[in-house]
C-alpha cells in the first residue's frame, strides 16, 4: 500500500487536508503532512527538508505520492526528490493533482491497495472533473 | 427536502426494486419471483444487469465519508456499476469514482437509479442498496 505526503505553503492546510485523507483511506495507509517552513510552521512557505522528512517518515516499497499546492510546493518537492537515495526516489511521484480534490481521491484509493501509478491517475482525474451537477 | 416522490419510491428510505433489465430475458416474469435467482439462470455472466431505485435516507445527503463507503464496496464488484440522481435528472456517474459519486448532489429524499452491469451485478446492487 502506497503512502501519501501533503504539501502546502500553510501547515494548517498541510494539517486538514491530511485528516480529511486520513478519514478517506482509513488507518492503513501512512500519510505525512509538510507544511509551512521548517523553523516557523506559522510562517507560509515550503522547506525541501521537511518535505523529504514526510516522505521518509512514510515510506514504503510500493511507493510514495507526493500532494503539493502549488508554486514553490513543487520545486521544494522537487529538491526534496532529489535528495531521496536513487532507488527510493524512483519510486516517488509527484502528482499534478490539485491538492484538496487530489489527497481525497488518492487516500481512497490507496486504502484499496492500488499501485502508485493508479493512485496517481485517478487523482489528476480531479483536474477535470466538474464539483457541479450536471455539468459534465 | 421534501422526498420527490418517483414511481419507484414509495417509501421514504426504503428501498424498492423495479423490474431487473435483463437484456433479452423474459420480462413477463412477475415481480414476486426472486430476481437474482431468476436473472442467473438466464443470463450470461457477462449480460447480466441490473438496476434498482434507491432513496438517500442520510439527513446530511451522499457525503464524502458516506461516498467512500460506496465507492469501497462498489471497486469490490467486477460489474460497471453506475448511478443517476433522478430527483436532480442527473447523467449517470460511475460509482467507483468517489469524484463522480459527488457530483450526484445526493440530498435526503433524492432517489439515486443504481445500475450493474457484469458477472456480479446482482450481488453488487444488494451490498450497495444497505448503504443507502
Amino acid at each position: 500500500m502506497i503512502g501519501l505526503v501533503i504539501v502546502s505553503h500553510s501547515a494548517k492546510l498541510a494539517q486538514g487536508v491530511h485528516e480529511l485523507a486520513a478519514q478517506m483511506a482509513g488507518d492503513q495507509v501512512g500519510i505525512s503532512d509538510a507544511g509551512g517552513l521548517s523553523d516557523d510552521s506559522e510562517t507560509f512557505g515550503t522547506d525541501a527538508f521537511k518535505i523529504l522528512s514526510a516522505i521518509e517518515e512514510v515510506w514504503c516499497d510500493d511507493g510514495v505520492l507526493v500532494l503539493m499546492d502549488l508554486g514553490s510546493a513543487v520545486m521544494s518537492a522537487e529538491i526534496a526528490l532529489e535528495m531521496l537515495p536513487e532507488q527510493q526516489r524512483q519510486n516517488c511521484l509527484l502528482s499534478n493533482a490539485p491538492l484538496v480534490e487530489g489527497a481525497i481521491v488518492a487516500a481512497l484509493h490507496a486504502s484499496l491497495g492500488e499501485p502508485l501509478q493508479a493512485v496517481n491517475r485517478v487523482a489528476e482525474a480531479a483536474l477535470s472533473a466538474p464539483k457541479l451537477a450536471n455539468t459534465s | 427536502m421534501e422526498n420527490q416522490s418517483s414511481p419507484f419510491s414509495p417509501f421514504e428510505g426504503k428501498i424498492e426494486r423495479n423490474e431487473p433489465h435483463q437484456e433479452g430475458g423474459n420480462s413477463s416474469n412477475s415481480h414476486a419471483s426472486p430476481p437474482d435467482a431468476r436473472s442467473s439462470q438466464l443470463e450470461p455472466p457477462h449480460q447480466l444487469s441490473k438496476s434498482v431505485v434507491v432513496t438517500v435516507s442520510d439527513p446530511r445527503g451522499l457525503h464524502l465519508r458516506s461516498g467512500r463507503d460506496v465507492v469501497r464496496i462498489a471497486s469490490q464488484f467486477q460489474a460497471e456499476i453506475t448511478a443517476s440522481n433522478l430527483s436532480r435528472n442527473s447523467n449517470a456517474v460511475d460509482l467507483k469514482s468517489i469524484l463522480q459519486l459527488l457530483q450526484l448532489q445526493a440530498r435526503q429524499g433524492h432517489s439515486l437509479q443504481l445500475a450493474a452491469t457484469g458477472p456480479d451485478a446482482d450481488a453488487a446492487i444488494e451490498a450497495l442498496c444497505s448503504l443507502f
